[in-house]
């Protein structure tokens, strides 16, 4: 069996008196891992210990067999997404990303290259010498996506990537990362939706109140999930034709409206989603410009299990 | 580094660049006569030797023009006889001709005694009329160094040695008095060893400018205030009449200073620099002692306790500063004092 | 393929986030308040140009004084008792605690570079941009002041290099030790507005040794311009007119940059700013 890319080890983290993680211990191996949880589960927790932006209160932490903490030679290996939209707004997509791959040491003309290399794989290059503060939501992830992958880095960890993606972004980015496992890096990516997970990769790590739950499979969790309603937001060009059509779907259990918004309940995501995505690719209703699924559903999976 | 952030450190850099070649240029165009006062103080101080021990100095153009000189004029008016005959001989209005004087005690060293003095004053003079003054007093005229100097031996004959000698011969060329006309509008007075020496260091050589000690103090006095004097104390101890808690701290007091702006009244301050901060310390004590004296012996008289609650003891470290302020009123006063012992019938104010 | 790489030196790193943060820092919302703090400097010396071509030299306390006189005046009480610590509190407590409240610090954490080698390198974007900034002011104010009251521009030149120096000796020094506050205290801003203009002028004051524990005290020592003595504030100054030796006082705020810088980068390596985002 190959080493493991992330090893915690009765790790624990406080936040004063409340627990962020507590006394977990398991491994995550390479390739492809995802972390599954509601909001508040303690997924950025860990994210932000596996990154060495934290330091573990108790117990320890390896990734790719060191520790992180205060060990800046492993960044050349990991490349972070984090989970906050947050940016210098005044600069472009390009200056941007090539000014955080010049901090990797590359010289300027490299570094250049590299963001360009990057942005282009997460289709940003048409827009790489516009202000980042012109950037729709959907760039604005991909941007911070290409940063995370411009120095090609062994180990990807990404924080909840696909949120406010539109449907074809977000296609093109589940491949990119699938795409990343099979060239034999290793990726860590948190989400609280479980199809995006299920999308990427069949290994699972499902984290609840600050513990893991279950490590392995993920097709026992979809099984529960399932019984489930699961709502979805959905912004598009022409919202109400859309909703029409959606609507005569048979898995389409309400629909409401808010703001330029449809905020759809579906019975069956996996579904819905492909054909989102296939309506999104015709361009029938316009361009369909964010999804995201505010449904916290999940934690209905989670009480479940704790149970 | 964005290119807007480049074209902004390329405009910082380039004012800064025009401003600082602009500022070169003005001080290049400048330099002959900022050479000699860009390390501060009156120009004149280029002629005083390194090592003088007492310099002083008093712009007499804002003296003479100043409240407090009107007020001394009303209040003395006997003084204008003697002003009138300098006049007459000399051809030189002190109220309106002389604009600067720097007075120089030399300290003991080489050829200089320490008894050598010298005035240079800038102003408006008739070189003609005083040479024919000096040469009436037997005075010789030299050229020195492309300079015109008037010597007169005949200045220092009354001088008698303590033990009732006259000085040996020597002694008495060396102590001879002159007076040279340096530059257009600046003649320098005294001791011919120290008038010669102003010569020397008008061609180059270590003048007080090059004593970084004494400028910095003198930096300090020359702003703001009209007239000022600094030194050694050792120069200025065997001629003070000081109490005995003072004496007893003269040895630890190096440089001493008196600066004063004389316009209504005169405001200044006296400064001593010890050699160390304990010495400051005992120093700071005695004056206190002495001030807390003197407030109660000022009586009910509230000019001479205005001027006595203006003393302000300050300082730290090695320095003990004392500020005081004289009041226009406190002059009036001893105008009135002057006037009723020339007069004692007048009534007193 | 990227295992056996080290971490770039710390001076490489901080060199890169300085260029990374110079932009930054330039054209952030402090801009307008770093302008009109500059700005008003330049405005007066357009007031004082004016009036001085229609009314003749300026008086002050009833003497006449010339433009040199002026431009010290405005040097010391202006800029060094006042626009070099206002910046050196603003900007230096700011340096960390800005990333923090963009949450951009997660992408500079993240990278392999030492966390001091970010601080060293947004205290140089700082110094960079305050210095390019301060000096032209000072330029403008020194061009339109200085010849008025029959001041000689070329006289008072090299007090002007003079002043270019202690300025920047000040930003340094100011702008260390506020990096350090800012990157030890959660509240750096009270604080080092309470250490610049509490502190400070208070201890200045004190007779003792307590105004050694100010940055100002070693400052007064470049100051190439005198204060007036002719008014009781003259007198006031006069008190704490000692002043250490100069090499003394480049020796000092030497130290006390070292210090401070090396304080803020033990600092920075070992808190956990997300904690705080």
């Amino acid at each position: 069996m190959s080493a493991p890319v992330i090893a915690a080890e009765g790790l624990s983290k406080w936040y004063g008196q409340i627990i962020g993680l507590n006394d977990v211990t398991f491994e995550v191996p390479p390739g492809i891992t995802g972390l599954l949880g509601p909001n508040g589960a303690g997924k950025s927790t860990f994210m932000k210990l596996a990154t060495g932006q934290l330091q573990p209160s108790k117990g320890r932490i390896a990734v790719l067999g060191q520790t992180i903490w205060g060990n800046p030679s492993l960044y050349f290996r990991i490349g972070f997404c984090p989970e906050q939209d947050a940016f210098y707004e005044r600069m472009t997509g390009l200056e941007w990303v090539a000014a955080l791959v010049r901090l990797n040491g590359a010289d300027e003309t490299s570094a250049a290259g590299a963001a360009r290399r990057a942005l282009g794989l997460v289709d940003l290059l048409d827009a790489a010498d516009r202000r980042i503060g012109a950037y729709s939501k959907g760039m604005r992830q991909r941007v911070k996506m290409a940063q995370a992958i411009a120095h090609d880095p062994e180990l990807l960890i990404l924080d909840e990537p696909l949120a406010g993606m539109d449907p074809l972004a977000r296609r093109k980015t589940i491949r990119m990362i699938k795409e990343w496992g099979r060239e034999g890096r290793s990726v860590l990516v948190s989400s609280h939706v479980l199809h995006e997970i299920e999308s990427m990769t069949p290994n699972i790590l499902l984290i609840n109140q600050g513990r893991i739950l279950a490590e392995g499979n993920v097709h026992q969790i979809r099984d529960l999930i399932d019984e489930h309603p699961h709502k979805v937001y959905v912004k598009a060009d022409r919202t109400r034709a859309l909703a029409r059509e959606l609507l005569a779907q048979e898995d389409v259990l309400s629909l409401a409206f808010e703001g330029e918004a449809v905020v759809v309940q579906t019975s069956k995501p996996d579904a819905f989603y492909a054909r989102l995505t296939e309506l999104a690719a015709s361009g029938v209703h316009g361009a369909i410009h964010e999804v995201t699924s505010p449904d916290d559903n999940l934690q209905a999976v989670f009480e479940y299990l704790v149970k | 580094m964005t290119t807007r952030t480049r074209y902004f450190v390329f405009g910082s850099l380039l004012v800064l660049g025009v401003g600082v070649a602009a500022g070169l240029v003005a001080y290049s165009l400048g330099y002959s006569t900022i050479a000699r006062s860009s390390a501060g103080g009156p120009p004149e101080l280029q002629y005083v030797p390194r090592d003088a021990a007492i310099v002083a100095y008093a712009d007499v153009q804002d003296v003479m023009g100043s409240d407090l000189r009107r007020r001394l004029k009303a209040a003395l008016p006997s003084s204008e006889n003697g002003q009138e005959e300098f006049q007459a001989r000399t051809g030189i209005n002190v109220e309106t001709d002389i604009d600067r004087v720097v007075a120089v005690l030399a300290r003991s060293s080489g050829s200089l005694e320490p008894h050598d003095g010298m005035v240079v004053a800038s102003g408006r003079f008739d070189n003609t009329r005083i040479e024919s003054l000096m040469r009436e007093h037997g005075a010789q005229v030299e050229e020195y160094r492309n300079k015109r100097v008037l010597v007169s031996a005949d200045a220092m004959h009354r001088r008698i040695e303590p033990d009732g000698r006259t000085p040996p011969a020597a002694d008495r060329a060396n102590r001879t008095f002159a007076l040279a006309f340096l530059e257009p509008g600046i003649i320098a007075v005294g001791s011919s060893t120290l008038v010669r020496h102003a010569v020397d260091l008008d061609a180059g050589g270590d003048n007080i400018t090059t004593n970084d000690q004494v400028m910095a103090l003198v930096r300090a006095l020359d702003n703001g205030n009209n007239a000022w004097a600094l030194g050694h104390f050792e120069a200025l101890r065997p001629e003070a009449r000081l109490p005995d808690d003072i004496v007893r701290q003269l040895p630890a007091i190096d440089l001493f200073s008196v600066s004063a702006h004389i316009d209504g009244g005169v405001y200044g301050t006296l400064r001593a620099e010890t050699r160390d901060d304990e010495a400051a310390s005992n120093l700071r004590d005695v004056v206190r002692g002495l001030l807390a004296l003197g407030r109660l012996q000022a009586g009910s008289n509230p000019e001479v306790q205005a001027m006595m609650q203006s003393l302000e003891l300050g300082g730290s470290g090695r320095t003990v500063a004392l500020s005081f302020s004289v009041p226009a009123e406190l002059f009036d006063l001893m105008g009135d004092y002057a006037r009723r012992r020339h007069s004692p019938g007048a009534p007193a104010r | 393929m990227m295992e056996g790489r080290t971490a770039p030196t710390v001076a490489a790193s901080a060199l890169r986030v300085f260029d990374l943060s110079l932009g930054q820092m330039l054209w952030s919302r402090r801009s307008v308040f770093l302008a009109i703090l500059l700005g008003a400097p330049v405005l007066m010396a357009v007031a004082i140009r004016v009036l001085g071509a229609r009314l003749g030299p300026i008086e002050v306390n009833g003497r006449a004084v010339n433009g040199a006189a002026v431009f010290g005046l405005m040097i010391w009480l202006l800029y060094i008792r006042f626009i070099v610590p206002v910046l050196g509190v603003f900007y230096g407590t700011s340096l960390i605690a800005d990333e923090i409240d963009d949450k951009t610090i997660t992408y500079l954490f993240t990278r392999p570079i030492r966390r001091s080698a970010v601080l060293l390198g947004k205290y140089l974007a700082y110094l960079a941009s305050t210095v390019l900034l301060v000096l032209p002011s000072v330029m403008l104010v020194f061009f339109l002041v200085v010849p008025t009251g029959e001041g000689s521009l070329g006289a008072a030149f090299p007090s002007l290099l003079a002043d270019f120096g202690m300025l920047t000796a000040g930003l340094i020094a100011y702008g260390a030790v506020f990096a350090f506050v800012g990157a030890r205290l959660k509240r750096p801003l009270v604080a080092g507005l309470v250490f610049a203009f509490g502190w400070e002028p208070a201890a200045l004051l004190l007779p003792g040794y307590l105004k050694r524990l100010t940055v100002a005290y070693y400052l007064q020592a470049l100051v190439a311009h005198e204060r007036p003595q002719d008014s009781p504030i003259g007198m006031l100054l006069q008190v704490f007119r000692e002043v250490p030796p100069v090499g003394t006082s480049l020796i000092s705020l030497a130290l006390i940059v070292g210090l401070a810088l090396w304080a803020a980068s033990r600092a920075v390596e070992g808190r956990e700013y997300v904690l705080e985002q």
